[in-house]
């Protein structure tokens, strides 16, 4: 099935152009890079802030008002670039446990990204020290994980062999 | 001894020869790399998007600073040590190497863009608040260290593809 779908997509004018056009890969690898970089810098600050003990001078809302477009935004451009690139390597990509892990990742961390980010944007969040239990250290620790493992995923796709 | 034998050396050295013949060592460490190097620019581009006033205006650009740059320092570091080790595996190629070249030469560039804004410029927007227009020096070093880092990071995709 991931064979049909994999040689469907090579047969595209997109993937076609890529291969074609050699440089447009590592080209649209840098913006997928960069975007990944903002993301990932901000995410990090994010959880790390989450986890801090002088939380309450900057309640959830601020905080994740503060990193939300850092995050949004740069994730969307990956998001694009990353298809350009199954469509330009569609055998790489598709063909490979590393991706598929990494997308896995990806979703549990969109997953919660966004069951968390209305709770955090509340403006009556202000969380005072040591009031910070359950499951929201939790998952800013869940989270660190994520955002530390999908790149480095993404490093490995080149070292795994496909299916 | 000319810098060709004096690289091969480094080749030949045992942490060197481990990182270049084990099948897990040299991606991993490459791993480190990425991550790192995305920290250091992730972090620069926030203060730099910041100086140039395109995002984050309601927050003082001290304040930022002080938040981020432990994490840039931080990543940088690893970022250097995982970067000598990769560069040991396989010395004298990387010199012949024209992005890699590139690569180290913005690097260069990068860092004494950032030591003239911490010496020159950085006193002048001490303690402006976060309404105020940056001066044109620390928006000129801000674009520079931008496109500089962003040819750092298209600089080291290049070459594993050439």
């Amino acid at each position: 099935m991931l064979e049909i779908v994999s040689d469907s997509l090579a047969d595209t004018f997109v993937s076609r152009m890529m291969q074609e056009w050699l440089w447009t890969i590592p080209a649209v690898q840098t913006i997928h890079i960069l975007a990944l970089s903002l993301a990932l810098t901000a995410g990090l600050l994010l959880e790390l802030g989450i986890l801090r003990a002088n939380m309450s001078r900057e309640g959830t809302s601020a905080l994740m008002q503060r990193f939300d477009g850092w995050i949004t935004y740069p994730l969307l451009v990956a998001g694009i670039s990353g298809l350009l690139l199954v469509a330009g390597e569609p055998g790489r990509a598709l063909m490979n446990a590393a991706f598929w892990t990494k997308m896995l990742m990806f979703a549990v961390l969109l997953m919660v990204f966004v069951t968390r980010r209305r709770w955090l944007l509340r403006a009556d969040r202000v969380v005072a020290p040591g009031q910070l239990h359950g499951l929201l250290p939790a998952s800013a620790v869940l989270s660190i994980g994520l955002w530390l493992a999908i790149p480095s995923l993404g490093r490995w796709i080149a070292y795994v062999d496909s299916f | 001894m000319s810098i060709l034998d004096f690289l091969q050396r480094v080749e030949e050295t045992s942490v060197a020869t481990s990182v270049r013949e084990s099948g897990w060592l040299f991606p991993t460490i490459e791993t480190v790399h990425v991550i790192s190097l995305a920290v250091v620019l992730g972090s620069i581009a926030m203060v730099d998007l910041r100086l140039l006033g395109v995002t984050s205006r309601d927050r003082p650009v001290e304040a930022l600073m002080r938040e981020l740059l432990p994490l840039t320092w931080g990543g940088f570091v690893v970022a250097a040590g995982s970067g000598l080790l990769l560069f040991s595996s396989a010395a004298v190629r990387y010199v012949g190497n024209g992005p890699f070249l590139a690569k180290f030469g913005l690097l260069v560039l990068a860092g004494l863009n950032m030591m003239a804004f911490h010496s020159f410029i950085e006193k002048k927007i001490k303690g402006m608040d976060s309404h105020s227009r940056m001066p044109i020096a620390a928006r000129s070093c801000a674009a520079i260290s931008l496109l500089l880092w962003i040819g750092i990071a298209t600089c080291g995709r290049w070459v594993g593809f050439v």
